[in-house]
């Protein structure tokens, strides 16, 4: 990856943008955008990857999500953290996309789980069986993205923000814009769900 | 034994209990294996997770995003009046006077009256007003000439 991102950085100034006092402009708005995306856009591929969980789709996320992200960059505070601003913008489309395509079932997310944890088998084992998510996990890059892949969309956020990108729950909270209870409780469920479904690569002799 | 600590295990991971729950959790992992052993599994799912190896995006990702941006950067942008007025303190000072004035003008007028007006006479009272002034407009004068003059001169 480090290869054809840094692409990003060798390329050229802008040089498309209409002239005049509103391309200059465009041109300066641009350039800090870039600026800011050279630095962070490795790990903001990586949230997009794994929440789309193969390369097509992560491109077409991450680039969704950086335009809109720049169309809002006047509403972007400097100093503040731009990934995660961005990850605000990429979670909340991928959301949408998923939902568009309806994919998912939106129902019972946060319904209470009986202790055998039949719900939640069966909500990952029918994901499973969907033809359409069968044919999008060809190329996945293991076995742990194929179980992130079968977690509902909201859950899958939740823990990559914090187990792969190690945010904070306040952080989290922010992110997906839902409150911090919410947060924690959905991270316990869906490590739950990840955690039932590798036992061989979870479980120590 | 005290009560099973499985929905506590993952804040337990994060370092996100307090200090009371903390001290349960830790003392029941003790004494029960059923806990403990899910409480290591959800720990070497963190691992597992936090050692994923890194995405590479494919060839001309970069480039791909750099143009699209660009061409975004291109485009005419959409602008509220909003956005015309945000960060330019000057024009949003005119703005403002201008409305300003605009309101002020019957509203002064009316202040020399006698009697004051009802909502009926303001309105006409304001076209008639607007049309005298240079920033009358076509439709304002068109209005205001065409008041049926049982209107006309209400109460005075």
């Amino acid at each position: 990856m480090a290869e054809s991102v840094s692409v990003f950085g060798a390329l050229p100034g802008v040089t498309g943008v209409a002239p005049g006092a509103e391309g200059d402009s465009a041109a300066h708005r641009l350039a800090a955008f870039e600026e800011l995306l050279q630095r962070h856009l490795r790990s903001i591929y990586r949230v997009a990857y794994r929440l789309a969980g193969n390369h097509d789709d992560a491109e077409d996320l991450a680039q969704e999500a950086l335009v809109e992200a720049f169309r809002a960059f006047d509403r972007y505070q400097p100093g503040t953290y731009f990934d995660r601003w961005v990850y605000r913008i990429m979670t909340r489309t991928h959301i949408d996309r998923v939902r568009h395509r309806g994919r998912r079932p939106e129902t019972s997310l946060d319904a209470p789980v009986g202790p055998s944890g039949d719900s939640l088998t069966a909500l990952i084992g029918d994901i499973r069986d969907d033809p359409q998510h069968r044919t999008e996990t060809v190329d996945l890059d293991g076995p742990v993205q194929a179980a992130l892949d079968s977690l509902p969309e909201e859950f899958r956020a939740v823990i990559v923000l914090a187990d792969i990108e190690g945010l904070s729950y306040d952080e989290i909270a922010v992110t997906v814009g839902r409150p911090i209870g919410t947060v924690r409780s959905r991270l316990h469920r869906a490590r739950d769900m990840l955690r039932r479904a590798l036992p061989h690569l979870v479980r120590r002799s | 034994m005290s009560a099973h600590v499985m929905d506590r295990l993952s804040a337990y991971l994060d370092g996100a209990l307090g200090a009371d729950e903390l001290g349960r959790v830790e003392a029941h992992l003790e004494t029960c294996g059923g806990c403990l052993r899910e409480y290591q599994e959800l720990r070497s799912l963190q691992q597992l997770l936090r050692g994923l190896p890194e995405p590479s995006a494919a060839e001309g990702f970069g480039e791909r995003l750099h143009w699209r941006l660009q061409r975004e950067a291109a485009r005419p942008a959409a602008r509220s009046w909003v956005s015309w007025l945000r960060g330019r303190p000057l024009r949003f000072a005119l703005a403002c006077a201008t409305v300003l004035m605009i309101l002020a003008l019957p509203a002064g007028h009316m202040m020399t009256r006698e009697t004051p007006l009802d909502a009926d006479a303001y309105l006409r009272e304001y076209l008639i007003l607007s049309v005298d002034q240079p920033f009358g407009d076509e439709t304002g004068a068109t209005i205001a000439t065409s008041v049926p003059p049982s209107l006309e001169s209400p109460r005075r």
